[in-house]
């Protein structure tokens, strides 16, 4: 009987199974099922006698355990050494009075272990079994660092090589100066710069651990895959020694907000993308009553949902950009609104644009319902999900101390959520979202923005800065003389190098220059011929690396991986190298010439002309105003893999027969590459075989 | 005789500890009748669940006048469907509170949902749409060439040093098709037709080349009847499968180049031309790149950023390719250090392993090591649903999961010794030496 009933059951789900098929209309899309729970797991607090506040969370799904150390204290002004605070957290680990810095690595990775020191923390991660010789070196590296001279020395060397490193990184340097310039006289807005970290010496380490590494102020943080008693066994016997003491408190004005719109620039000559940061300090607590309606505010502003609005418009709508994103962060000091993306160096001028309407109707404009409720489900969606970390939840705990928050604040945070009204999110972002008092900073090409930006500005005006957020004197422009054209400029310098006439004669010329790189002598010999052969020979000590040929038709380059044909622009390049003097054939070779301003080279006057070849490669030359020679010369390569600038520097020009040439070829870098003209020879009736 | 007893011994002792602090991840696996392969894995400690689709179809698929449109087609999938208008991919995920993202590389394309588990039924049905019938309109095609593009600059060109993938990659392969990158060329995106997307997604967005991995808050029943439900009627391809043939020839001669790039301070980059993802040889070269740069105390950073204190970082890493591996070795001169003189520092240390052993305390740090990223690795259930799809792409072996960790462990100093000479050799690797535009 039994089994008859599961028969026909059996035979009843495959019916039903089969029904679904052939009726399944995809264009329902599916119910979701009864919500389930999410819990907030549980946290325990304790406290040692020296005052250090121990926050654990158990979690035993996986066998290890995890150890963050907070040091809690007001920052400070580091003055001329910036950059030392976090020194002294990111050199704890590099020698104690027990151990050395090999000792300590060795140690931490023989156990499989991660152990990171960083501005007034520690963070660790280890497998169950071996805590006790992980907390063994974590309390030894917390509570007996050593600041050995030669790591402080180290160490500011691989921050100035860091530093260096990130000079041509537009995020970098916006979110760097977005940080200097919102923060004003706040600690905060100290940046670090080369100068400042060669001011740090090791006492300013030793001084700052003593006065400010202590207990009573500390947060040590324990989650995963241990009990209570154990964990607090281990707090006592690891960190239970640590003394006590007072450390001083500071305070600080708020930073002043602006009064109008300002408008920062930063030149990256010719970038192919424009870094936009609109930026500005903010007055908000985790904990405050505006932070939840505050933050969804930000969430529909310019969260990474794709119905963001900045996101749904810039990326979305226009394709401008990859992402355009915004964050307000809270913070119990000084707090900040960012609003950021990377975008398409040609759009940037409407992408601000679009930035302030956006954020412009977060304040004019109700939300509507559907969108409101929309961002209340992803983000219930999203703290849901969060709360399958361990971390999420201790860092809820270590909030609830530090902010004083009610002991039901995490529970009762979607409630809360839910509540806010469309009303609410004007009234949180009339506060917190403002485009009246914002520094829009823009990392990008000068030549082609600045003017475009100015209208953004509250004053009309545009202030340039460099990397580091200092502003770049405005060098007092010359203004061009009435009817001066970048053909007089170009007239004045055939003038200036001996005359049309002169230049003519030259049937041929050879050039051999040298330089030392690497230790290595560098001779390079150009022949050139007219109308338009040219060839180029390298060679380090005096074994050929490299010839460069191109015989008015056909460029070719020799060397070590045999022979390469030279194409596209690197042939367009070429063609005009060939020439003896290409000033006397711009409109022959199709190259656009203009007058762009008048601007200081080496502290003189210079004529700047903007040339841009057929195929839409850019280039500044400079001329002298007074003496009219060519003294400077930039190129710019802007395919898509380009956005850079390479700067030729002429000078020590010398006369051979009647013709003047330039015997001094400096090509500016980190390294500055020096090139000196040995010998010019004029007319030696060259063989076309050498091309 | 006697030292390799003993060593059998403590490898023994070590792989059954480490069995005894992990449990093994459990999970189902089937082919539906139309070749989409399932695995279904159960953690019911939180209600969430991860739906994930891989696809075994990337960069290396592509035709050479389109590359980058693995990674490109990757974006038109969250255009829209039959039923799901454009643009309304993401906002009903977003609108179920879950979220969602895809990633793309050389070999696969990967997708997926996080869900609460209430709504994997809908993780399924978002899926199914775009497998069974994908629909992007125009203004979509249009908008997603202008994204990628701005992805190119914005990941590629506008980065200091990031160029190095794709200079690294035309340089090493010279047939097969890893010698172009994933994220490919602007133009070619640009010069997409209809056509082509048609193609792409008739040949290779097909259920016999997908794997389907459902992970989290489940039962298996219910599951596997909204498996049926929405996937079981979706027809397979009757074409083979694109999957380039191409065999890249054994190296015997250094290629060394200089890149002019927008930076300040110059780098070096080696790529050694090493075994494919998986094959025997894979874990030792491995488990060599952690010895040189895993952790502070590792070779080449003790060395060279420590105590000659030519470098202000290094780094080690084989890049997991299906067909052809490379392992990268990678260092940033502290300033004022000449890059000839930090190679030699570099290559030194690769020397070293080649004619000494590592000693035993070295291979007990690096197996403990391993035994740590094999927790780390499946400790969240958005890891364990990737590594399952992937261990089942490529190796057909979704087991995988439990058993990787006993290739590392079972690998000798030997073994170390002996790739290290076999692949790091000077005429099997790639140099590139990278240099500020200024100094061109």
């Amino acid at each position: 009987m039994k089994k008859h009933i599961s028969i026909i059951l059996l035979f009843t789900i495959i019916l039903f199974t089969n029904s679904l098929f052939a009726q399944l209309d995809r264009s329902i899309q599916p119910k979701p099922g009864p919500a389930p729970e999410f819990k907030i797991g549980e946290s325990k607090l304790f406290t040692l006698d020296n005052g250090l506040k121990v926050i654990v969370v158990e979690n035993h799904k996986t066998p290890r355990v995890s150890y963050q150390l907070s040091v809690d204290v007001d920052p400070i002004m580091e003055k001329n050494a910036i950059g030392y605070v976090e020194m002294v957290g990111n050199l704890m680990k590099t020698g104690t009075t027990n151990k050395t810095k090999a000792e300590i690595d060795e140690a931490i990775d023989f156990i499989g272990s991660d152990l990171d020191t960083y501005q007034n923390g520690i963070y660790g991660l280890t497998l169950t079994k071996y805590r006790h010789e992980f907390l063994a070196i974590m309390s030894d590296v917390l509570l007996n660092p050593l600041y050995p001279e030669e790591e402080v020395e180290k160490s500011k060397k691989q921050q100035i090589s860091n530093l260096i490193s990130s000079k041509t990184n537009p995020k970098i340097i916006a979110n760097r100066v977005g940080q200097k310039l919102r923060n004003g006289n706040h600690p905060f807005g100290e940046i670090i710069t080369e100068a400042t970290i060669e001011n740090i010496t090791r006492a300013h380490l030793v001084k700052y651990y003593n006065t400010y590494y202590k207990p009573n102020t500390s947060y040590l943080v324990i989650i995963g895959d241990i009990s209570l008693k154990d964990a607090k066994k281990d707090a006592k016997k690891y960190f239970g020694s640590w003394e006590k003491g007072d450390v001083p408190a500071h305070e600080y004005q708020f930073p002043n907000k602006n009064i109008g719109t300002r408008v920062v620039f930063i030149n990256k000559e010719d970038a192919v993308q424009s870094y936009i940061n609109i930026t500005y300090p903010v007055n908000l607590k985790t904990g405050d009553s505006d932070a939840i309606p505050a933050n969804l505010a930000n969430d529909i502003l310019g969260s990474g949902a794709f119905s963001a609005r900045l996101l749904s418009n810039l990326r979305e709508d226009k394709g401008y950009t990859y992402g355009a994103f915004s964050r307000l962060s809270k913070s119990s000091n000084v707090g900040s609104f960012r609003a950021f993306a990377q975008v398409k160096s040609e759009v940037t001028e409407d992408a601000v644009n679009q930035f302030i309407i956006e954020m412009d109707r977060m304040k004019n404009e109700l939300v509507d319902n559907e969108t409101l409720d929309l961002f209340k489900t992803i983000h219930t969606g999203r703290f849901a999900r969060s709360l399958e970390s361990p971390q999420t939840l201790a860092r809820f705990a270590f909030s609830t101390i530090k902010y004083e928050l009610p002991s039901n604040y995490y529970q009762t945070y979607l409630e809360v959520l839910d509540a806010v009204t469309s009303e609410q999110i004007q009234t949180v972002s009339k506060k917190y979202i403002d485009t009246d008092q914002a520094i829009i900073i823009v990392v990008g090409d000068k030549a082609t923005l600045l003017e475009s930006l100015k209208k953004f500005s509250s004053t009309g005006e545009v202030e340039i800065c460099d990397i580091y957020g200092n502003p770049v004197k405005e060098e007092n422009t010359t203004a061009i003389p009435d009817g001066f054209t970048a053909e007089s400029v170009i007239e004045k310098f055939i003038d200036a190098i001996g005359g049309k006439e002169n230049i003519e004669k030259i049937q041929d010329v050879t050039i051999v220059a040298s330089t030392k790189m690497n230790g290595m002598d560098i001779k390079q010999t150009i022949y050139k011929k007219a109308p338009n052969k040219y060839a180029s020979i390298t060679s380090m000590n005096g074994n050929v690396l490299m010839k460069q040929s191109y015989d008015g038709a056909r460029g070719l380059m020799k060397g070590f991986q045999g022979e390469k044909e030279i194409t596209g622009d690197e042939l367009e390049a070429l063609k005009v190298e060939a020439i003896v003097s290409p000033e006397l054939k711009y409109e022959e070779l199709g190259i656009k010439v203009s007058l762009e301003a008048i601007e200081k080279v080496n502290e003189k006057d210079a004529y700047k002309l903007k040339l841009v070849s057929q195929s839409g490669q850019k280039s500044y030359d400079y001329y002298d105003v007074n003496s009219g020679l060519k003294v400077q010369s930039k190129q710019t390569i802007s395919n898509p893999k380009g956005d850079f600038t390479q700067t030729f520097n002429f000078s020590d020009y010398q006369e051979i027969n009647g013709v003047k040439f330039p015997y001094v070829l400096r090509i500016s870098g980190m390294q500055n590459l020096e090139l000196k003209v040995d010998s010019i020879n004029i007319n030696t009736d060259l063989s076309d075989d050498l091309f | 005789m006697k030292s390799k007893c003993l060593l059998t011994l403590i490898l023994f002792t070590f792989t059954s500890f480490v069995f005894s602090q992990t449990s093994k991840i459990e999970f189902e696996e089937y082919d539906l009748d139309n070749g989409l392969h399932v695995i279904l894995h159960q953690d019911n400690s939180f209600p969430l669940v991860v739906v994930t689709i891989t696809y075994h179809v990337g960069s290396k698929n592509e035709k050479p006048e389109r590359t980058g449109f693995a990674h490109f087609f990757e974006h038109l999938m969250f255009g829209g469907s039959e039923n799901i208008g454009s643009g309304e991919y993401s906002n009903i995920v977003d609108k179920a509170g879950g979220t969602l993202n895809a990633n793309t590389t050389w070999d696969r394309t990967y997708f997926y949902e996080v869900l609460s588990s209430n709504q994997l039924e809908l993780g399924l049905w978002l899926e199914s749409e775009r497998l069974l019938h994908l629909n992007v309109d125009s203004i979509g095609v249009a908008t997603e060439q202008k994204v990628v593009t701005e992805e190119i600059k914005e990941r590629e060109d506008n980065q200091p040093y990031m160029s190095f993938q794709r200079e690294m990659s035309k340089r090493a392969y010279l047939v097969h098709p890893y010698k172009w990158t994933v994220l490919g060329k602007a133009e070619h995106i640009m010069a997409a037709t209809e056509a082509d997307y048609k193609e792409f997604y008739n040949n290779f967005y097909v259920p016999n080349n997908a794997v389907l991995t459902i992970v989290g808050d489940i039962n298996f029943d219910n599951t596997k009847k909204l498996v049926e439900k929405y996937y079981a009627d979706i027809p397979a391809s009757k074409n083979e499968i694109y999957r380039p043939t191409q065999i890249e020839p054994i190296k015997y001669k250094e290629v060394r180049d200089t890149i002019f790039d927008n930076i300040q301070l110059p780098a070096i980059f080696q790529a050694y031309h090493t075994p494919k993802m998986g094959a025997e040889d894979y874990y030792a070269v491995d488990m060599l790149a952690k010895l040189l740069s895993g952790g502070e105390s590792s070779r080449l950073y003790k060395t060279l950023v420590d105590k000659k204190q030519v470098a202000m970082q290094v780094a080690s890493f084989p890049m997991p390719y299906e067909d052809a591996g490379l392992a990268y070795v990678l260092a940033l001169p502290n300033m004022g250090v000449e890059l000839i003189d930090l190679e030699s520092a570099m290559d030194a240390e690769v020397e070293k392993v080649q004619t000494e052993l590592i000693t035993d305390g070295e291979l007990l740090k690096l197996k403990n090591q391993y035994e740590v990223n094999h927790i780390n690795d499946n400790s969240t259930l958005e890891s364990r649903a990737y590594n399952l799809a992937i261990n089942y792409t490529f190796y057909k072996d979704a087991n995988l999961i439990n058993t990787e960790i006993d290739k590392y462990l079972s690998v000798t100093k030997e073994d170390i010794m002996r790739v290290a000479k076999k692949y790091f050799r000077k005429d099997n690797r790639v140099v590139l030496y990278y240099l500020p535009k200024s100094q061109q």
